[in-house]
């Protein structure tokens, strides 16, 4: 008797140690790889003298970047936080919530008025891109990584109707 | 000797899954102060039989139509079998679900789901399947959901994976241990708050705007389901301004409704029809519809439906009509509940509503 009771203990004890991660329900927060203090790396954008990292806090790039952008704001279907969407001249920057902060999810740039670092702005050619980013992907679809970000340029007849910086969160 | 030794074994294995089946319950979630959508899924049960209507799909259903009004202004009863970030698959297992315990005379299905081809979020997984009762297409559901990170025995003993809530238990978890309180009305969860549309999103242009095989495949399950049931299915997509729906998105459900012979209803293009103003009939900001766009949404659907298919008005029906005034009681009881917390706190304290600073 005194075994089973020793095995019963033993199994209870089993499958309390077993499986999920510590202090994590499922109202945890959203997953990101966000870093309030990450080094500026992977692909950047720079909207006048801001360089804008993807998965970046976003809060001094906003006071930074400056002057009144359009505001939208949308909270997921049922957990709390909202992503945000700042939309300034030439661009549009997205926020993710990270517990009490946000940080940056993407910067699509919507006309020819900015550009990348690089020179790649909205109607330039295939061969500017690929000589800017490199070869690969198809001629309407570029994608480039480079760490916690991805850059996608979308063309159409061998120009360039998108350009986006996406954080890469997992 | 050998027969008392067998007696106790048995006796342990009994105390044993008694424990994990007690532990699971006090550790699982009870969404009861806040995420009350954790428990859309449950509350179905005890109102399963006698709906006419069922909606499936996320919030886009769960927040902009009420089962009230459809019964108050048109006698038809309704259900709606959603949860949060319902995915297309999630959507037909429900549905299968569904029909084992009633046969509705029309099901409606909202289509924001086909943006989504792969497993997305194991918190909106656990928000949609582990409150289901356990039978096939659970378990079917739960395969067909997981991420990569999750694994299934997770969902066999959700002991496993809600053991490290161990410091968050609180009186909470054993005051609702076996009962709930209700929140819902026939499965919509009511805001009466508002929040204007004060700027539309950007449409940010995608690489590929083609719905994916696998929520194609779904919504074929979906179809040949309600045709070998015999039950209209009709096709919606809601008035909700974010995530944005676009234009190649609307080709091809159309065209899929058109192949199907499916009555396909885009409310984003019936806003000013069904009389929805952004300024005062939502409350996030236009993402979902608050209780007045919700009953107006309602009130346009429900003249579609029974005039498409000619539903039966129960309202003269004394059993139905008392069964269902309980539950319009219970949502005018809500509804000045929430306006009182409006009018003491500035915003809907219990109900998830967030203050007007924020």
């Amino acid at each position: 008797m005194k075994k089973l009771v020793t095995v019963f203990i033993s199994m209870l004890i089993l499958v309390g140690c077993g499986g999920g991660s510590s202090n994590e329900t499922t109202a945890a927060s959203s997953s990101g790889a966000a870093s309030s203090s990450a080094a500026v790396s992977g692909y950047t954008f720079k909207a006048g003298g801001t360089v804008i990292a993807m998965n970046a806090e976003a809060q001094p790039l906003i006071e930074a970047i400056g002057g009144d952008p359009k505001y939208f704001e949308s909270a997921s279907c049922a957990f709390e936080g909202l992503d945000k969407e700042y939309t300034y001249s030439g661009f549009v920057l997205k926020t993710y919530p990270v517990e009490d902060k946000d940080y940056v999810n993407s910067v699509t740039l919507y006309d020819d008025s900015v550009s990348t670092p690089e020179g790649i702005a909205i109607g330039s050619s295939l061969e500017d891109v690929e000589s800017a980013y490199g070869a690969g992907g198809t001629s309407t679809v570029k994608e480039y990584t480079m760490d916690k970000s991805k850059l996608m340029i979308l063309l159409e007849d061998g120009s360039v109707t998108s350009i986006q910086y996406i954080a890469i969160t997992e | 000797m050998k027969k008392k030794r067998v007696i106790a074994l048995l006796l342990l294995i009994c105390l044993l899954i008694g424990s994990l089946w007690f532990l699971q319950r006090l550790f699982m979630p009870k969404y009861v102060d806040e995420i009350f959508e954790g428990r859309l899924i449950e509350e179905y049960y005890e109102n399963a039989g006698g709906n006419d209507v069922m909606f499936i799909g996320d919030c886009e259903v769960y927040e902009n139509f009420s089962p009230i009004t459809l019964w108050e202004e048109y006698g038809i009863t309704s259900y709606i079998r959603g949860s949060s970030q319902q995915l297309i698959w999630q959507s037909y297992y429900l549905m299968e679900e569904t029909l084992q315990y009633e046969t509705p005379d029309v099901m409606v299905f909202n289509v924001l789901s086909m943006k989504f081809d792969e497993p997305q979020n194991e918190a909106y997984n656990r928000m949609t399947l582990d409150n289901m009762k356990w039978s096939m297409s659970k378990w079917n559901s739960i395969k067909a959901s997981m991420t990569e990170a999750e694994n299934a025995l997770s969902y066999l003993f959700p002991f496993l994976r809600y053991h490290s809530r161990w410091s968050d238990i609180s009186t909470e978890d054993f005051t609702y241990l076996f009962r709930q309180e209700k929140v819902f009305h026939q499965g919509y969860l009511m805001r009466v708050d508002v929040r204007p549309v004060t700027t539309y999103p950007a449409a940010t242009p995608l690489p590929d705007y083609q719905f994916g095989e696998t929520a194609y495949e779904y919504l074929d399950k979906m179809v040949a389901l309600c045709k070998e049931k015999g039950i209209p299915l009709v096709l919606i997509k809601a008035p909700s301004i974010y995530p944005y729906w676009y234009d190649e998105w609307e080709e091809q459900i159309e065209a899929y409704a058109k192949e199907h012979d499916l009555l396909y209803i885009n409310f984003l293009e019936l806003i000013d029809e069904v009389g929805i103003d952004f300024n005062t009939d939502t409350y996030d900001n236009g993402l979902h519809l608050n209780l007045s766009g919700a009953e107006k949404l309602s009130r346009y659907l429900g003249g579609i439906l029974r005039e498409t298919y000619g539903l039966t008005d129960h309202r003269s029906e004394p059993e139905t009509a008392a069964k269902w005034q309980e539950k319009v009681n219970f949502y005018y009881e809500m509804k000045a509940d929430q306006y009182r917390e409006l009018e003491e706190y500035g915003y809907l304290k219990s109900y998830g509503g967030r203050k007007p600073e924020e």
